[in-house]
């Protein structure tokens, strides 16, 4: 039985790191190659020692890299691996992603190198190297990596550019989603695949137990208590990270400022920001409805109300809106704004993700009232804080749906936490009577598949089963058979009528023949009685079937289908023999005529 | 019947009288109808058409190449329409030939397509269908079967032949057994088309044997074997809920086409047998109603990948409004969790503040922390039945999606009480859509299914925060919607109040909307208000409290509030103080329509003055009637009947008697048109009629016209015919809901005032009276033919009768002699005659700019300002007509027209305007008024788009419909050096 076998050097039961090895068919694919954000150490990038160790370098052993979206725990380790590992085949991701993954590359390049200091780390000639050897793709669009493997890229949502991929080889396939989302958002639209039926779907299930609310509760929340604050003269604080979910704040306050005709100024502080918009602005076909529709007159992209903003600002009086990174108010501007406006209590920050513990984003969210800095400054906290989850993920209703949607014979969950997946897992074996795995970072996880067996069949023998079935209207329940030969060669099957296989083979076609002898009584010449039976045979056989007469003693029916030959028996005046020869399969006519035969004496 | 045919030399057009013998002339001669007909173009190719036409069609030829052959076609078929009967005799013959001579498949197929586009007559029709049937018999190429049946299901649905229809079935049921999917869809398609009603038993055997085609492994085949059904069913089938089960299994197949048909079908099965008993889906062998497991059904075809089956089962969601409330409610349910515990969704945690009477603290950080551990056995993921269904829906990637939903949720909401109070929460979360469209369907339907729900504060809050929005017309339809919902508490009317009032002042265009929207609020609720008074009012229990400017809008829309709640609340009246009161009695005169009549202040000594007549009447009659009941409607119309039966009384008198009689008439109608509202639109039109019949009068009695000539000053004379044709112009569009009676006779006292104005132009002055000799008969014409059309019941004008019959015995009409003809017709009198039909009088209001104004608008000069311009119009059903005037001061005057989708339909036989204008002028000194006006310019339709006939911006075709409004601009010269 032919086997997948998967292992996850990273987001096996775990989130972050994403970084899958995929054997199909004699291929070996790398599913994301993604960085670790919690540690410093060598368990930042995946292990890829699983793959050198076996004295193989990286290009020799895969076959291809698949990048599902620019998220660093996506994508963040590719430098590393092609670089300084050394990789040289291909890299397959979409072109908004090749866009921007360099651009988050860099940035975290330097945070690492320049802030935390780190040595041994990809350059950022190593980042342009690594992005000469990605080759983008195009939704939907099929590409064959080499003879045999063939990859396709589906909408996933989630980001700008996010895919999943189907990875094809031969009869079996894997869909892998990468992250995704099947609820629709002010940027985005939902993650959609056809009914593929591959048999293995990798999917993410960061969500696995939860089940959202309607978004536009959340959004409603949101914006209200923006313009709420903005109202009394408050300044709201946003901090974000640079893409993705600031995108969607974006849009979404901007809207709602064209909508409620506000006029207080919102900032957007990132210099990264500025340079990924405008890849936002140029890949609007990979956005949702209403944003490619518009697009035309303005595009969503071009902010009115959004400006860039400038330290200086921090101190103007007045209501304001400001996005600011990075979005656990760790360290940067958004700190540095938050330690300004937290002791007034008309001011709010939202904090619009999930924040590492021992942040200050986690400290005000747990409620201090009062913030101490490593300098010793303490910081009043009187702004209000609140909490909104704009989550780009599925939650357990979108990771069924999207299994609905495809329908495959097996089912593996990464990128989620291991309590979690269980409970999913002992869903869709419920729901979907598919197997479910969900192997460990390391484990290797073997699938068994029953792929389809391609088979040739003549063309003719097809059409004579069809016009025949087709004789009648269809029933699901009728047989449809086909009468044929089926011959394997050349490590192929193909379905032949006998001639063909005969030929095919180079046998020649041996013929069974019945023979059964009859004496009747008749007077006269052979010639005579020849006739009477060829006559007695044209009245009772309709005339579809001809009877011809070759000579005085032979009589063909249906051209050689079954002939008589009539011989006097020997020492007799009256009897005569009669042979009646037929085929093996016209034994129904041969039958017939023999007992036509029998009854004339 | 001798028949002349005249030509005129000079016009373009030709025109063909049709004249009877003149011997067959005898006294009640009936008007023979005029016609004007346009040659048959005759352009330089025309001739040759059918020449190359005809050589294409011999040159086809069997013995040529197949391609050939097919380009030659291709050619021919560019022809048609334009084809003549020899050249298709010829075509169809060698079509024939080819068809049978020629191997090419595709060729044969455009044989058959080209014959259904000849002319064909019944009895051609059957032969060319026996012909078809004939060739594609023994035919064994797809392409050409398909093609031929194609055309045979054309023309057989045109020619409706039923021995036909069943040889065509008898084929269709042979060529059924081909293995090409293509013909076998046609085939279906056929079935569908050409099966006869009547014959039950036949209908329902083709039923079983197309639904069995619904198993077929090619998708196009299943599809068009459901549609067929559905057709089938259409035409009166009864489809046995025997197939339920099988359709219900396709719901789910790999196809979307199949899919949309199947669900489709399985809804017209749910509507027939609704209440039919099938098995639960769980196999425990309990029964559930069929509309309840198709209502589940569908509603799982909600998640569909494909974006037109959502659609289709989000309408037809709506459709089903027999399922089970149980079902019902189920759709909108969907239990949230996280982390395996369960959550509550924002709507619940919201409603439990109200309930608790507690708000949000809005500090702690996960306040909506999930509660309680869920079993995990409990937790379904995979939508089982309906449960969600619409809030999937309504969260859908696509508008096409949420908006079905949001209509279908309504039309359920409609039917049920319970449910509308659920999907409540949904529709106000609509009001958060990216889409304006679907925003704007939310508010819509929420203000329909208002009568079942109540509002509480958690809602509202949502609802008034949505009053920001920028656009007039989400606010709109939010404030049509607050008026008619039912509010709880009295902080509920607190919160629409202050919010409006918020909105009043952001948005000044809103005060009417607003007030009206408060006048509902105020109705609805009044022992609600009653508790709120003295905080609106500001009132004191001891101290007076300083006048408010009953001027200020905010003001007005709290007293519009309150005296609307004291309607239904009589304590309310014994707060009013006296400045209250007098502000009521303010109001009540300013804004009718939006205080009520209340039952308080009587006393005030001033009140009726307004309704006493002021005018002196000169007619004994009018002053009776006016002072016995001045508003009484009956005693106005008795009014009316009285003074036109004086006027038919006063046939006889001296000419210049009737005239000094029309005259005091003509006052009447106008005062009555003033006192009385409910026949001030008849008062004025007979007002009309009578004032054109002086000016008539005015015009033969005048000097200028007796002793007509080109040489004397006949400057007078002409504003008085164009006068006169103004008041027939305006009596003709000025009005809606004339008969056509009516409608005629206007016709033809306007027929009469261009004759008039013929005979002026020819007699009275030396300009060319060509075109509007030509625009008189033409509009003879359209006068005769909508006689016609409304039946001679109506006795026709002399005047008229006697043009007719002059039009019809003149062979040369020619201005100079029709002039001739004419002049004596002129005495014939004007008929007399009183109206009686509900006629409207169609009018505009300019509701902004106010006109009120002192600071003038400013702007550069030569560039453009726009003026944004909100107009009520009133009876008018046609809006092309209209056009905004914009009058300078220098009496430049501009018709400008606004846009299609300015007009907004608001409410019965009201059209709402809302443009932006846009006016620019050199520099000016100092400010101006510019005078706006919204006028019918009929310039064009009155003179068939002929420009010769009609100076531009010629006054009289201009009919104004409202007062004008004045707008201050300064024009500045613009800045150098910039």
């Amino acid at each position: 039985m032919p086997e997948i076998k998967l292992i996850p050097l990273g987001a096996g039961q775990d989130v972050g790191r994403s970084c899958l090895l995929l054997s199909i068919g004699q291929k070996n694919v790398m599913l994301d190659c993604g960085m670790h954000m919690g540690f410093n150490d060598e368990r930042k990038f995946p292990d890829f020692s699983v793959i050198t160790n076996s004295k193989m370098n990286l290009t020799e052993y895969l076959d291809c890299v698949i990048i599902s979206h620019f998220h660093l725990d996506h994508c963040g380790a590719l430098p590393f691996m092609t670089e300084m590992v050394g990789y040289n085949g291909p890299i397959y991701m979409t072109h908004p992603t090749k866009a921007i993954c360099p651009i988050l590359l860099d940035d975290m390049r330097k945070v690492c190198v320049e802030r935390k200091g780190e040595t041994n780390f990809f350059t950022q000639q190593m980042i342009k190297d690594c992005m000469k050897k990605v080759v983008a793709v195009n939704l939907h669009q099929t590409l064959m990596v080499d003879d045999e493997l063939e990859i396709k890229a589906y909408y996933a949502g989630h980001v700008l550019g996010a895919a999943m991929f189907r990875i094809r080889v031969g009869e079996e396939s894997v869909v892998y989603t990468g992250d995704y989302n099947m609820t629709p958002d002010r940027h985005l639209g939902a993650a959609w695949i056809d009914r593929c039926r591959p048999d293995l779907l990798i999917t993410e299930s960061t969500y696995a137990t939860t089940i959202r609310d309607s978004k536009r509760c959340r959004e409603r929340d949101f914006l209200k208590k923006v313009h709420d604050c903005v109202d009394k003269g408050g300044k709201v604080l946003i901090p974000v990270f640079a893409l993705g979910r600031a995108q969607e704040l974006c849009i979404l306050l901007e809207t709602y400022w064209e909508r409620m005709n506000l006029k207080v100024p919102i900032y957007f502080a990132a210099g990264l920001t500025e340079k990924a918009n405008n890849f936002y602005k140029m890949f609007i076909t990979w956005t949702n409805q209403k944003i490619k529709k518009t697009f035309v007159h303005r595009n969503m992209f071009e902010f009115k109300h959004i400006k860039p903003f400038d330290k200086q600002f921090i101190d103007n009086p007045g209501a304001m809106v400001v996005f600011a990174t990075p979005g656990m108010l760790h360290a940067g501007l958004s700190l540095q704004i938050f330690k300004k406006w937290a002791p007034n209590e008309n001011n709010m920050v939202i904090m619009p993700g999930y924040c590492v513990s021992g942040t200050v984003g986690s400290k005000i969210l747990s409620g201090h009232k009062k913030i101490e800095f490593e300098n010793g400054q303490v910081v009043e906290v009187k702004m209000s804080v609140q909490y909104m989850s704009f989550s780009a993920h599925a939650d357990a209703k979108g990771i069924m749906q999207l299994i609905h949607y495809c329908q495959p014979k097996n089912v593996l969950l990464v990128h989620g936490e291991a309590a979690k997946m269980e409970f999913l897992k002992q869903k869709i074996n419920q729901e979907f009577k598919v197997e479910c795995y969900m192997p460990a970072n390391g484990e290797t996880c073997t699938i068994t598949t029953n792929p389809d067996i391609p088979l040739d069949i003549a063309v003719p023998i097809i059409n004579k089963e069809e016009t025949e079935y087709d004789q009648q209207p269809p029933d699901p329940k009728r047989q449809r058979l086909v009468h044929g030969v089926m011959i394997m060669k050349d490590n192929r099957l193909k379905i032949l009528d006998v001639e063909s296989a005969g030929a095919e083979l180079g046998l020649p076609r041996h013929v069974m023949r019945f023979t059964e002898k009859v004496t009747i009584r008749e007077f006269g010449a052979i010639s005579r009685v020849t006739d009477k039976i060829g006559a007695l045979l044209r009245t009772r056989l309709n005339a579809s079937t001809p009877v011809d007469t070759l000579s005085e003693n032979e009589i063909s029916v249906d051209g050689g289908r079954v002939t008589l030959k009539i011989n006097p028996v020997p020492k007799t005046e009256t009897a005569k023999e009669i042979c009646t020869t037929w085929g093996m399969e016209d034994d129904e006519l041969g039958a017939f005529i023999f007992a036509l035969m029998a009854n004339m004496t | 019947m001798a028949k002349a045919l005249k030509k005129r030399a000079l016009a373009e057009y030709s025109q063909t009288i049709l004249v009877e013998a003149a011997a067959a002339v005898v006294q009640p001669h009936p008007p023979k109808r005029l016609r004007l007909r346009k040659p048959a173009r005759t352009d330089g190719d025309d001739g040759i058409v059918p020449a190359v036409l005809e050589e294409e069609i011999s040159n086809l030829d069997p013995s040529r190449s197949s391609a050939d052959n097919f380009k030659a076609l291709s050619r021919i078929v560019s022809f048609f329409p334009s084809t003549n009967a020899t050249a298709e005799t010829l075509l169809m013959a060698k079509l024939k030939t080819l068809f049978l001579k020629d191997k090419n498949a595709a060729l044969r197929a455009k044989c058959l397509t080209t014959m259904q586009l000849l002319k064909l007559t019944h009895t051609d029709l059957v032969g060319t269908i026996e012909d078809i049937i004939r060739l594609i018999s023994n035919e064994s190429s797809s392409l050409v079967i398909v093609s031929g049946l194609n055309v045979a299901i054309k023309l057989a649905t045109t020619c409706e032949n039923r021995g036909i229809n069943s040889r065509l079935l008898s084929l269709v049921r042979r060529f059924i057994k081909s293995t090409d999917a293509r013909v076998k869809c046609k085939c279906l398609q056929l079935i569908a088309t050409l099966s006869v009603v009547d014959e039950p038993e036949g209908l329902a055997d083709t039923l079983k044997f197309v639904h069995s085609y619904s198993h077929s492994h090619e998708p196009r085949v299943r599809s068009a074997a459901f549609k067929t059904m559905l057709q089938l069913h259409e035409k009166g089938t009864h489809l046995d809920v025997s197939i339920y089960k099988d359709v219900s299994k396709y719901l789910d197949d790999d196809y979307e086409s199949v899919r949309l048909a199947a669900i489709q079908l399985l809804w017209s099965i749910s509507q027939t047998s609704t209440e039919h008993m099938i098995p639960t889906p769980n196999c425990t062998g309990e029964m559930m109603r069929l509309i309840d497991d198709a209502f589940a059904k569908i509603c799982h075809a909600i998640n569909d990948p494909c974006v037109q089956v959502r659609v289709l089962a989000a309408t037809l969601l709506g459709k089903m409004p027999q399922v089970g409330q149980t079902f019902l409610d189920q759709t909108l349910d969907k239990k949230l969790m996280s982390d395996m515990r369960r959550k509550k969704s924002a709507h619940e945690r919201q409603w439990e503040k109200v309930k608790s009477g507690e708000w949000s603290s809005g500090k702690k950080w996960a306040d909506d922390a999930p509660q309680e551990v869920m079993d995990a056995g409990s937790v379904t993921l995979i939508s089982s039945g309906a449960a969600g269904a619409f809030v999937h829906g309504l969260e859908d990637e696509f508008m096409e999606v949420r908006s079905a939903t949001v209509d279908s949720l309504c039309t359920l909401a409609l039917k049920s009480p319970d449910f509308s109070n659920l999907t409540l929460d949904f529709l106000v979360d609509m009001f958060n859509d990216e889409i304006e469209e679907v925003r704007l369907k939310a508010i819509d339907s929420l203000r329909s299914i208002s009568k079942h729900i109540v509002l509480w504060e958690d809602q509202l809050e949502t609802i008034l925060g949505a009053l920001e929005d920028s656009s007039i017309d989400i606010r709109e339809g939010l404030h049509k919607l607050l008026a008619v919902c039912h509010l709880m508490t009295k902080d509920c009317v607190k919160m629409v109040l202050d919010a409006v009032l918020d909105n009043l002042k952001k948005y000044q265009q809103d005060k009417r909307s607003i007030w009206k929207c408060l006048e509902g609020v105020g109705l609805n609720h009044p022992w609600v208000v009653l508790p709120l008074v003295p905080q609106l009012l500001s009132m004191h229990p001891f101290f007076d409290t300083s006048e408010p400017d009953p001027e200020d809008p905010a003001y007005v829309s709290v007293l519009i509030l309150v005296f609307n709640a004291a309607k239904g609340c009589n304590t309310m009246a014994t707060l009013f103080d006296d400045k209250l009161l007098r502000h009521y009695h303010y109001l009540r005169d300013t804004l009718p329509l939006l205080v009520p009549e209340l039952n308080i202040g009587n006393d005030l000594p001033n009140r009726h003055v307004i309704d006493k007549p002021t005018a002196t009447t000169s007619s004994s009659v009018v002053g009776t009637a006016l002072s016995s009941s001045a508003s009484s409607s009956s005693s106005g119309r008795l009014v009316l009947n009285e003074l036109a039966n004086k006027l038919k009384s006063a046939q006889q008198l001296s000419s210049e008697m009737k005239q000094k009689l029309n005259k005091l008439v003509l006052k009447d109608f106008k005062r009555i048109a003033q006192v009385d509202n409910e026949i001030a639109a008849v008062a004025k039109f007979t007002a009309l009629y009578v004032r054109a019949q002086l000016v008539y009068s005015n015009c033969l009695g005048s000097a200028s016209w007796t002793q007509l000539s080109q040489n004397s000053n006949n400057e007078p004379l002409k504003l008085q015919i164009r006068s006169f044709l103004q008041l027939c112009l305006k009596m003709q569009y000025g009005f809606s809901g004339l008969t056509p009676q009516e409608l005629g006779i206007i016709m033809q006292l306007k027929l009469r005032a261009l004759s008039l104005q013929l005979v002026y132009i020819v007699r009275g002055s030396n300009a060319s009276a060509l075109a509007s000799c030509q625009f008189l008969l033409e509009q003879a014409e359209v006068v005769q033919k909508f006689l016609e059309s409304i039946g001679s019941t109506i006795e026709d004008d002399e005047f008229t009768r006697a043009m007719f019959l002059m039009l019809d015995q003149t062979d040369d009409p020619k201005p100079g002699t029709l002039a001739k003809l004419l002049l004596p017709l002129f005495d014939k009198p004007v008929q007399l005659l009183t109206f009686a039909s509900p006629i409207k009088m169609i009018k505009a209001v300019i509701v902004e700019p106010t006109g009120e104004s002192d600071t003038p608008i400013k702007f550069t000069a030569g560039l453009l300002l726009g003026i944004s311009l909100d107009v009520e119009i009133y009876n008018l059903s046609d809006v092309s007509n209209v056009r905004v005037q914009v009058k300078y001061p220098d009496q430049q005057i501009h018709l400008l027209c606004p846009r299609r989708i300015d007009f907004r339909p608001s409410g019965v036989d009201q059209i709402r305007l809302l443009t932006t204008i846009r006016i620019s002028h050199h520099a000016w000194t100092e400010p101006c008024p510019v005078s706006i006006a919204i006028v019918l310019n009929l310039s064009g339709p009155e003179s068939n788009y002929n420009q010769k006939l009609v100076p531009k911006n010629d006054p009289t075709y201009i009919i104004q419909l409202c007062e004008e409004k004045q707008v201050l601009v300064a024009p500045k010269p613009a800045k150098r050096g910039l």
